[in-house]
């Protein structure tokens, strides 16, 4: 890395119209990128970090003004025109959105598009060596069997392997830059490390600079060089990796890192939120814009807007007043974490902890798989669930873990008597629940009850926060004043007591969860199964709702069946773990014994793939990356299911013991204390 | 329990600086904010009350002669006449009054049985979605002005023939707002919040009154809207024809279709009806496009 400046951004501004004026979504920021390097921007959602990226290239919505100086290879590209613009990105920056969808032409084929930049950029290659070189790039991006799959179409492709598709285009073009904005958020663990991989060999070939913009800590320590923090439209801090996560200078900064759950670290410790939301960007607040939500804000952060100054180390600067002081502190000292929860007149379990309240035998849920066909009768058959027992106890949590379609949603839904099961059954407090429609409902309503993914869709926009909250309670025959009387009291518990009459859209993402969350608990129900609760939040309100979730159990005996794909969430919260892969329970233990000892093949794959916030850990990890993905109907119907991507099945094992693998359907077979896995060569 | 500490939540104030209270105060803003939607409200509020009420208070009636034949727009008629001494001024609103009573009776009626119909078909889906689909259809593929002229022009005379001509129009139209109120209600059947619902017991009409209906009550108001708008042309239509309004009442169409002829020498005869019709079209589909701004929640508002 040279510590030459491809691009040099000055003073950039962009402003968008907006309802109530202009919306400042960048305020003034400066930087550069070195040749080569990887430049990470973190930052809330809304913090600018995408729009200040996109615009240094012209790439804005209409509308947006855009001031301040922006200098490719000393070349000033503010106020040139669009033609000239694309012509700089066409030939020297790439480009790699979220949504990889919107970078393909879905009537051409990927082999074509590839081909088509190989020969953008060498006008002398011919047709057949074209597509040739544009093999070999699919190749080295990592799909799979890549001659024959160049003539498909992007549809039939999947989001990870289309992300592989852009990456290699990226490549064909041989870029001085690449701007990658949340190139895995969507994705998978696995999969985020597959392209993350196709990312890092893209850039070592080209030996392109590149910008990483996402919120994911995880993947800034290991992939990026420098990191700086977006808050409110301004960088507030600026550094090296290992500066800004082991030595962070910026309240802001200390905060996002405290409020992560870690993979590696004590489970135990409390998670430190940042209290409140970021300012609204169409009326900027006049001193430091994190001042409202920060514990050491004092009269002279209100009202002075702090410069970015250099902090210790060379090139390592924060928009601080107090910065020097917020180095000598942990997460800890400023994020004081306290509890949330208020809770009068509730009434703790009258059962011990550890007792089981709902258990699950062998439950199966089929789906049929239906054909195109005038009668459209089912084809095939779905396994979504495959013989899964659980149990969750009074007072404890069970986390369920596995990519995207291993059918860990779909056990929620049968549990809630949503679906049908195919086959099992569900006991509450040991007597066998009624099956079978709303009555099932009914009966289940008062001992489970759920937390859903999006605190948005799951609340009706046009209800106020005191009707959502009593809407189990008006379903259930309870009366007005009652309803009333138990639904400020909830909405009391969860902090947000006097905001009775305000709508979901007046609420933030956080708030909006707390809702749902007390919603849950009208019932008085003695468990609740959280689907992906947190996973649609940013960082530092997300700890809040575990907190939160935390001292609900605490106070109440309460039992969550925690289902998500984020491992680091589940390690922090669950006191038991049960890993999925396509519809089976492959791997079941205490926390700690599946976490520190996995011993399913794709138990170990998954953990590795998690990025670590850690720079220095993060690249010490030894990583498994997962070949290819979970397969859909199309997946071996005999057998481990896993065998298609496992490393041992493909790497390690003999002719004879793969027979095993490809005959007899693994069962959960006990190892040891209370952590048995289903796998015919356990590690 | 004891009372644990309270945290600071943040100040709900810093959510959202929008006004608090109600999502309609959010709509009433967002509509207002649409100028052309705004003018056009004014526009259309001023033409229903000069039909309705205007009509009366002119001296003039739509069906009697005055002595003046044939004379341009003057003060003491501001439309002019034509050739048989009627007052244009007094046909235009009167005609106006009809088109409008049409108009309006068509959106009511066919959004009403449309919505039933839609909704329906989508929440109780398999067979039942799949017949009621094809009747819709079927009526769908009936080419609607020739259908209705044979109608219309069979069963519309006397007094009534207007309400019949409305009929006939609701009868070709509703299924296309059957149409988008299944597919409205297939996605919002398909919410976490109707799942939440179900989730804690509820019934199948607890979930339709309070989740499905209002959440879809937007759209079908706009349809709605835009659906006078098409009413009022597809009467212009119908009566330009022949086969609509019948005389001695009068509608929009029908007077642009009776003074095609003078449009050379008497070019006022043709032109203010012309003008009203265009004036009802426009301010009608600007007031739907307003409403569509402001009823959209997929808006935040916020982010630009």
């Amino acid at each position: 890395m040279s510590e030459e400046e491809i691009l040099r951004v000055e003073d950039l501004s962009v402003r968008f119209p907006g309802e109530n004026g202009p919306v400042q979504a960048v305020r003034g920021v400066s930087w550069g990128l070195r040749e080569g390097e990887v430049l990470g921007i973190v930052g809330e959602s809304g913090s600018g970090k995408s729009t200040g990226a996109l615009a240094t290239i012209g790439l804005l919505p209409p509308g947006a003004e855009v001031s301040g100086s922006v200098r490719f290879r000393g070349r000033e590209l503010t106020g040139l025109p669009e033609r000239e613009l694309s012509r700089v990105r066409g030939a020297s920056v790439a480009i790699v959105f979220q949504d990889p969808l919107s970078s393909l032409n879905p009537v051409y084929s990927v082999g074509y598009q590839v081909a088509e930049a190989v020969r953008a950029h060498d006008p002398e290659i011919s047709k057949a060596d074209a597509f040739a070189r544009a093999v070999e790039l699919l190749d080295l991006v990592g799909i799979p069997d890549a001659a024959a799959r160049a003539g498909d179409y992007p549809h039939e492709f999947s989001g990870g392997m289309r992300q592989r598709v852009v990456i290699a285009i990226t490549m064909a073009n041989n870029p001085d830059v690449i701007i990658a904005d949340e190139p895995t958020t969507a994705l998978d663990v696995t999969i985020q490390a597959q392209v993350l991989a196709a990312l890092r060999t893209a850039r070592e070939k080209t030996g392109a600079a590149a910008v990483l913009i996402t919120h994911d800590l995880g993947v800034v320590a290991g992939q990026a060089d420098r990191v700086m923090v977006m808050y409110a439209g301004k960088v507030v801090e600026l550094g090296t990796v290992e500066d800004v996560f082991y030595r962070p200078s910026m309240p802001y900064t200390v905060g996002l890192l405290g409020s992560l759950p870690r993979l590696d670290a004590d489970a135990g410790a409390r998670l430190t939120p940042i209290a409140g939301t970021p300012p609204a960007l169409d009326r900027p607040p006049a001193g430091c814009a994190f001042a409202a939500r920060c514990p050491l804000a004092r009269d002279v952060c209100r009202e002075r807007e702090p410069e970015l100054a250099q902090v210790g180390e060379e090139g390592h600067v924060a928009a601080c007043h107090f910065s020097a002081e917020v180095r000598e502190r942990s997460a800890e000292e400023v994020f004081v974490p306290v509890s949330s929860v208020r809770l009068a007149g509730h009434e703790a379990q009258d059962v011990p902890p550890g007792t089981p309240l709902v258990t699950a035998e062998g439950l199966v849920k089929d789906y049929p798989v239906r054909g195109g066909g005038l009668l459209r009768g089912p084809v095939a058959v779905r396994h979504a669930v495959a013989e899964v027992s659980l149990e969750l106890a009074a007072g404890r949590t069970l986390g369920l873990v596995g990519e995207s379609g291993s059918g860990k949603s779909t056990i929620g839904k049968l549990l809630m008597a949503l679906e049908e099961p195919t086959a099992g059954t569900v006991l509450l407090g040991g007597a066998p629940a009624v099956t079978g429609g709303r009555r099932g409902r009914r009966g289940r309503a008062r001992e489970l009850q759920m937390v859903f993914q999006d605190p948005m869709g799951s609340l009706n926009p046009r209800m106020n926060a005191l009707d959502l909250i009593a809407e189990p309670l008006r379903v259930n025959g309870v009366g007005r004043r009652e309803r009333r009387e138990r639904s400020l009291e909830l909405l009391a518990s969860v902090g947000l007591g006097g905001y009775a009459g305000r709508y979901p859209h007046e609420f933030s993402g956080g708030q909006r969860q707390r809702i749902g969350i007390a919603r849950s608990l009208a019932l008085r129900p003695r468990a609740l199964i959280l689907d992906e609760p947190v996973s649609s939040l940013d960082v530092s309100v997300q700890a809040d709702v575990i907190n939160l979730l935390r001292d609900l159990q605490d106070a109440l005996g309460l039992s969550y069946l925690f289902i998500a794909h984020d491992l680091s969430v589940v390690r922090h919260i669950s006191d038991r773990v049960a890993v999925m892969y396509l519809g089976r329970i492959v791997e079941t233990g205490e926390r700690d014994d599946v976490f520190d000892r996995p011993a399913h093949p794709y138990t170990r794959a998954l953990i590795s793939a998690v990025p670590v916030p850690d720079p220095r850990a993060e690249r010490a990890r030894e990583h498994t990356v997962l070949r290819g993905e979970i397969p859909g109907a199309s997946g071996p119907t005999t057998g481990c299911r896993f065998r298609g991507r496992c490393p041992v099945f493909l790497d390690r094992l003999g002719e004879a013991e793969r027979a095993v693998c490809r005959e007899r359907v693994p069962a959960l077979t006990e190892r040891g204390q209370g952590h048995p896995v289903a796998c015919h060569h356990p590690s | 329990m004891d009372i644990l500490a309270p945290v600071p939540t943040g100040a709900p104030g810093e959510v959202k600086q929008e006004a608090p209270g109600a999502p309609y105060r959010l709509m009433v803003r967002r509509f207002l904010r649409h100028r052309l939607a705004t003018v056009s409200l004014v526009v259309f509020t001023c033409l229903v009350l000069l039909a309705f009420v205007g009509g009366s208070l002119w001296h003039y009636s739509y069906d009697v002669f005055t002595p003046d034949n044939s004379v341009p727009p003057s003060l003491e008629h501001p439309f002019g006449t034509d050739a048989t001494g009627y007052d244009l001024f007094a046909q235009v609103l009167r005609g106006t009054q009809r088109s409008i009573e049409i108009a309006l009776l068509v959106a009511g009626v066919s959004g009403a049985f449309g919505s039933v119909w839609g909704a329906v078909a989508g929440l109780y889906g398999g067979r039942i979605d799949t017949v009621m689909m094809r009747i819709v259809d079927l009526v769908l593929i009936f080419p609607a002005i020739a259908v209705a002229a044979v109608l219309a022009g069979n069963v519309a005379h006397g007094e009534q023939s207007w309400a019949l001509v409305g009929l006939v129009l609701a009868a070709l139209t509703w299924p296309y707002v059957a149409r988008l109120v299944r597919g409205l209600v297939l996605s919002l059947r398909e919410r976490e919040y109707v799942a939440a619902a179900r989730s804690f017991g509820a019934s199948i009409p607890h979930i339709i009154f309070r989740h499905i209906l209002p959440n879809a009550m937007g759209t079908i108001i706009v349809t709605v809207t835009v659906n006078v708008a098409v009413a009022i042309l597809a009467e212009t239509a119908l009566s330009f024809i022949g086969f609509g309004v019948q005389p001695p009442d009068t509608s929009l169409g029908l007077l642009v279709s009776q003074n095609q002829t003078a449009i050379t020498t008497r070019p006022w005869l043709f032109y203010f009806p012309g003008l009203f019709i265009v004036l009802i079209a426009l301010s009608v589909n600007f007031i739907g496009d307003g409403l569509r701004d402001a009823l959209d929640t997929t808006q935040s508002g916020r982010r630009a």
